[in-house]
């Protein structure tokens, strides 16, 4: 079984509003980079809720690392296994000292406190912020403190971590440290890794690209899939990147483009192809 | 502005005073502040007085911060001199006005003028000296038996640690607001107190607003990072008695005992 | 003499945080710069480049630690009414706006500003309802309590709170940030449409290098405290490996030219729309077809 699979899926938050979720059949497999896209509205915080046991589903099933989330008596052991990352990095913070903060989750499972300082240590490198252990989290950037944050995450060993538009509120230096950060985890640890964000830049990283639009699945493939679907991204009203619409354009005269290039390398290939060279 | 403001200030360190258990300091403190309301006479004080210096010494913080929090209460000091010179019947040395200035309001002034200044200093060192996290994890551990007659301890701690992380975030959010409402051309500056009260609503109400989405968030990524209270959670830091604490502990076990003793045979 | 044109002019500006501590910090430094009378300008630089410090100025919410803040060539701190007049003269719309938010009803939240400008009721009412327009409130919400809207809505109504208060320049510090792609497009919208409805001297912060090419007919990029950058879009993005190195994300296309040149090929990389790189493409494949 994958780590997060959903059936029929669906969400209301109360009885007269639309469903939030509309029948969402999703799996996610183990080792994956997913990248959920889709505008305020879309359903894709609501899903990502759900992947954490925050929100239960009104209809359909969500198994997490096989556990069904309805399981009340298992939720540690669902939270354990898919840890959270919030938008606000400031509103996840609980402790004074970095070191502390990562800390918090290990300290509630009880472990022992050699145990705990080496998660915390383990941790903390990952996301490369160990010479910070010891700062106080209020004077760190805004990527900085989304990098603790992930690590708080990180201390419980969870097999998937779910981002709930972690770039939101940062700037372009602080993204790029966080995604960097993330990518790293999925590539060398295999951590799982389902991240919600409305930048197509992010979403191109990743291994497979969900767009949401109205609480289902509209758009559901490897980012080049997606990406080159230019028309169908206009209707969900997403704009697809840069790279691709120059290509998009330029095949107008009808030179037969692939439109599967989503870095600046690959559009140049093309781009040299266009010009005969 | 508002960025001046340090509350609990703690100066990092890694003096012995530093290293101390908090549990260690604040039950000596306790003892110190004791020992300071019953001393009589003047080689008690004049010891206590040192052995507070002595310490002070020893924890590497510079004199000059111990005087600026002495400065705060001047106005008290000065009041509560003032009282106690004036209205503490006994021998009369001199008349000032309808007051009778007698010897024991002099001797009981000078008394409690010592006292104040010795209690704050050395709480004021306490805090110089133990992070807030220190002592609030301090307190919860010496507070730890009233859990059994049911008083939530382990809340309190944790309220005040998170009370204690958000303070800066707080301060920072009221002078970004404070600025946006300026922006908007509200004034701060002028008018009596009421118009300068009316005028902290536009600061008042958005920052509210923002504490209580911020403890909304905090309360959910808590419960994410399996936060469920106080029952069999670990810490990173579990507080731990060392050689210091020995020492420590002892020497201002006999020090005061020493000035009280003292000052019962005097 | 002064030019008439010159609305906001800072002179030899210069800021110092927390002055004689170990933590002082020289934000601003020795920084000139002039905003014409109804000019569109994109200011961007990364966090810390001093870009916030210094829009603070411009309405006297900071004061200078050296130079000076000219609006219509008069000094804003040359006495306290100068002062509080810049204040309505420079609207200043700080980063997450909707935080500032605070009245029983969207109507009141607008009219705060104008109210503090002494303005009469009436003026006050066409304002309001005028801005409401403009960022697309309907009539109805205008009773609603701020708080029941949603986050774009919410700060649609923080910056018709500034725009009601129709100063001769307007600083937004990134009015988009945190929004979706749809909010931003709309943010995007609004501004242009106040600007081109009021001809408002407007500057526009941001670190996205894509809006300010976008709006902007004039480029301001700071680094390190200094202005490192002053000109049209063009011949700001001809200087791309430059803004890169600054910290700043430049548009994809942008890259993909530099990436040409890097192969050898004669592209000219200060293009910053698909529209000019297909142009640019399309003019070499023809000359290309000729020889």
């Amino acid at each position: 079984m994958a780590i997060i699979e959903t059936r029929d899926l669906s969400f209301r938050y109360d009885e007269q509003s639309a469903l939030a979720l509309d029948g969402v059949n999703l799996s996610i497999e183990e080792g994956s980079f997913t990248a959920v896209l889709g505008h305020n509205g879309s359903g894709k915080s609501t899903f990502a809720k759900h992947l954490n046991a925050i929100l239960l589903p009104t209809g359909g099933t969500v198994w997490v690392g096989g556990i069904d989330t309805k399981e009340e008596s298992r939720l540690f052991d669902i939270r354990k296994t898919a840890g959270m990352v919030f938008q606000n990095p400031d509103n996840q913070i609980v402790a004074n000292v970095v070191e502390e903060d990562v800390a918090f989750a290990c300290e509630n499972m009880g472990l022992p406190p050699a145990e705990i300082r080496s998660r915390v240590d383990e941790a903390l490198s990952a996301v490369g912020m160990t010479e910070f252990a010891r700062h106080a989290p209020h004077l760190l950037s805004g990527g900085q403190k989304q990098r603790i944050a992930i690590a708080g995450v990180l201390a419980m060993r969870p097999r998937c971590i779910v981002m709930d538009e972690p770039t939101a509120m940062l700037d372009p230096s602080g993204r790029e440290e966080v995604i960097a950060a993330v990518r790293k985890l999925n590539r060398e640890t295999g951590m799982t890794v389902v991240l919600i964000t409305h930048h197509m830049d992010e979403a191109a990283l990743a291994d497979r690209v969900i767009v949401m639009k109205g609480g289902k699945v509209a758009l559901d493939g490897t980012p080049r899939q997606v990406f080159s679907q230019v028309e169908r991204m206009e209707e969900l009203s997403l704009t697809a990147p840069q790279t691709v619409l120059l290509l998009r354009e330029l095949n107008r005269d009808g030179a037969g483009l692939s439109l599967e290039a989503l870095s600046p390398e690959e559009c140049a290939d093309q781009i040299l192809k266009y010009l005969g060279a | 502005m508002l960025k001046d403001i340090t509350l609990g200030q703690y100066f990092p360190g890694n003096s012995p005073i530093h290293r101390m258990d908090p549990r260690t300091k604040l039950l000596a403190l306790i003892l110190y502040i004791v020992t300071i309301f019953i001393a009589d006479g003047l080689i008690p004080y004049v010891i206590c007085a040192a052995g507070l210096v002595a310490v002070i010494r020893i924890s590497r913080i510079p004199l000059k911060l111990i005087l600026k929090s002495l400065k705060p209460i001047v106005i008290i000091i000065i009041f509560t001199g003032a009282l106690n010179i004036l209205y503490t019947p006994g021998t009369e040395l001199f008349r000032l006005w309808i007051f009778r200035v007698t010897v024991e309001g002099i001797r009981t002034a000078i008394t409690m003028i010592v006292r104040i200044l010795l209690l704050v200093a050395s709480t004021s060192l306490l805090t110089y000296t133990t992070s807030p996290m220190a002592l609030t994890d301090g307190l919860e551990s010496l507070l730890g038996p009233l859990k059994k007659l049911h008083v939530p301890v382990h809340e309190f701690s944790m309220m005040m640690s998170i009370a204690l992380r958000f303070i800066p975030t707080l301060i920072e959010e009221t002078d970004k607001i404070m600025s946006a409402q300026k922006a908007r051309g509200a004034d701060f500056e002028s008018g009596n107190i009421f118009q300068r009260a009316k005028a902290l609503v536009p600061v008042l109400v958005p920052l509210f607003i923002s504490a209580f989405r911020r403890a909304d968030d905090l309360a959910c990524a808590m419960e994410c990072r399996l936060y469920h209270g106080g029952e069999h959670r670990t810490r990173l830091h579990s507080l731990r008695y060392g050689k210091v604490d020995a020492w420590g502990g002892l020497t201002a076990a006999l020090v005061c005992g020493g000035v009280i003793a003292l000052s019962f045979v005097l | 003499m002064n030019d008439m044109n010159e609305v906001l002019k800072v002179e030899h500006l210069s800021h110092v945080y927390s002055a004689g501590t170990p933590f002082e910090k020289k934000a601003v430094d020795d920084v000139s710069f002039t905003a014409r009378k109804g000019e569109f300008i994109g200011l961007i630089g990364h966090t810390g480049s001093g870009k916030s410090t210094l829009i603070q100025h411009f309405n006297g919410l900071l004061k200078p630690t050296s130079g000076r803040v000219l609006i219509n060539g008069e000094d804003i701190f040359q006495s306290k009414e100068m002062t509080r007049a810049a204040r309505f003269a420079v609207g200043l719309v700080f980063q997450y706006p909707e935080y500032q938010l605070f009245e029983e009803t969207v109507y009141a939240d607008v009219a705060f500003g104008p109210k503090n400008m002494g303005l009469d009721k009436d003026e006050i009412d066409r304002r309001v309802r005028e801005n409401c327009r403009i960022v697309g409130l309907p009539e109805e919400a205008l009773d609603k309590s701020p708080f029941e809207l949603s986050g774009g809505q919410k700060r649609r109504v923080a910056l018709a709170g500034i725009f009601a208060m129709e100063p001769e320049v307007m600083v937004l510090d990134e009015p988009m940030a945190g929004l979706d792609p749809a909010g931003c497009a709309d943010v995007f919208r609004f501004i242009r449409d106040y600007h081109e409805k009021h001809g408002t001297t407007i500057l526009f912060v941001t670190h996205s290098m894509e809006y300010a090419a976008q709006m902007s007919q004039r480029i301001v990029v700071m680094d390190h405290g200094h202005i490192l950058m002053d000109g049209t879009p063009a011949e700001v993005f001809a200087r791309a490996d430059e803004l890169i190195a600054a910290g700043l994300d430049v548009p994809q296309v942008t890259r993909v030219f530099l990436e040409l040149q890097r192969r050898g090929l004669s592209v000219d990389p200060s293009v910053y729309t698909v529209e000019q790189a297909a142009a640019q493409l399309r003019a070499m494949k023809g000359g290309a077809r000729k020889c």
